[in-house]
């Protein structure tokens, strides 16, 4: 399931990488045709949001447990698929972290408020929203990534 | 002036501040600029408050205190000023919540995604940097 996020201490260097990951290859699929780089792109910047300290938005803000980030890592990992951009990684307030993809008009948005804790939120070019609660079970999470990616059922249901 | 722990009623037609940090919710859109993200508009730990609001200040009472937004967090990247009257219209409670030293806090209760999105829609964003958009 993936190396264990290390300890050390976040730096801004992984911060910065992180973004510049992100700039010059956002959609781009030759970076990210192997998990390999995907995944050490989430990795450096969880280890980032790991670094905040408490209070980081100003107010009370909860830290990010390690447990909830490596929770992060291993339901990332899994949904990987070639070609997945990397999503924009947040954290919340109330210590929960959130992983956002927008692709135009529509939006996957994966709230983790804890390991095993996953709330999953599809938004539609419509503006049809479907919203899906999940513990470890990521197939109906892989679902809703297909729809953000646009891809014809049948390959779903080859797949 | 009220004492530092009265509470007082927030009317629709106030505005709370947003404070909006740059590490954890600016995100690089790939072209050269910045996006704010919805996160940025979460709540609390429940470690603090069993409700979980999302903390923010009255403008009101900010005034009333003689503190100006201009001067407000000047560390803080992103300042939210989102209406009271659209909250509510969405659902969500804003409510004084004194704290020592900070007598016009607020929480926001009921937020869920769609608030979160309609807030940083509805935002007016009295102070972003220039690269930095929705």
């Amino acid at each position: 399931m993936g190396d264990v996020i290390e300890l050390e201490r976040a730096s801004s260097v992984g911060a910065l990488q992180y973004r510049q990951s992100v700039r010059e290859a956002p959609f781009a699929s030759s970076s990210f045709g192997t998990p390999g780089s995907w995944q050490s792109s989430i990795r450096r910047r969880l280890k980032v949001i790991l670094d905040l300290p408490i209070g980081w938005d100003g107010y009370d803000a909860a830290q990010l447990s390690r447990g909830t980030a490596i929770f992060a890592e291993q339901i990332l990992e899994s949904v990987w698929r070639p070609n997945l951009p990397l999503p924009e990684i947040s954290p919340m307030s109330n210590g929960a972290l959130m992983v956002e993809w927008i692709m135009g008009q529509k939006s996957l948005t994966i709230e983790i408020e804890r390991p095993n804790g996953i709330l999953s939120i599809y938004e539609d070019e419509d503006g049809d929203v479907e919203e899906i609660s999940v513990t470890s079970n990521v197939a109906p999470i892989k679902a809703q990534l297909e729809k953000l990616l646009g891809l014809n059922e049948a390959i779903m249901a080859a797949g | 002036m009220a004492a530092d722990d009265t509470i007082v009623d927030i009317a629709d037609d106030d505005f709370v501040i947003r404070r909006i940090e740059s590490l954890p919710h600016l995100h690089d859109d790939g072209q050269g600029g910045r996006r704010i993200s919805k996160s940025a508009f979460s709540p609390s730990s429940s470690g603090r408050d069993q409700e979980q609001g999302m903390s923010c200040n009255s403008v009101a009472l900010l005034a009333a205190e003689g503190r100006n937004l201009s001067s407000f967090a000047p560390e803080t990247a992103v300042l939210a000023q989102l209406s009271v009257r659209t909250l509510r219209e969405h659902g969500m409670r804003v409510e004084h919540k004194p704290r020592p030293g900070n007598y016009s806090h607020c929480d926001v209760y009921g937020v869920k995604d769609s608030g979160r999105k309609a807030m940083l829609r509805s935002a007016d964003y009295i102070r972003c940097p220039p690269d930095v958009h929705i």
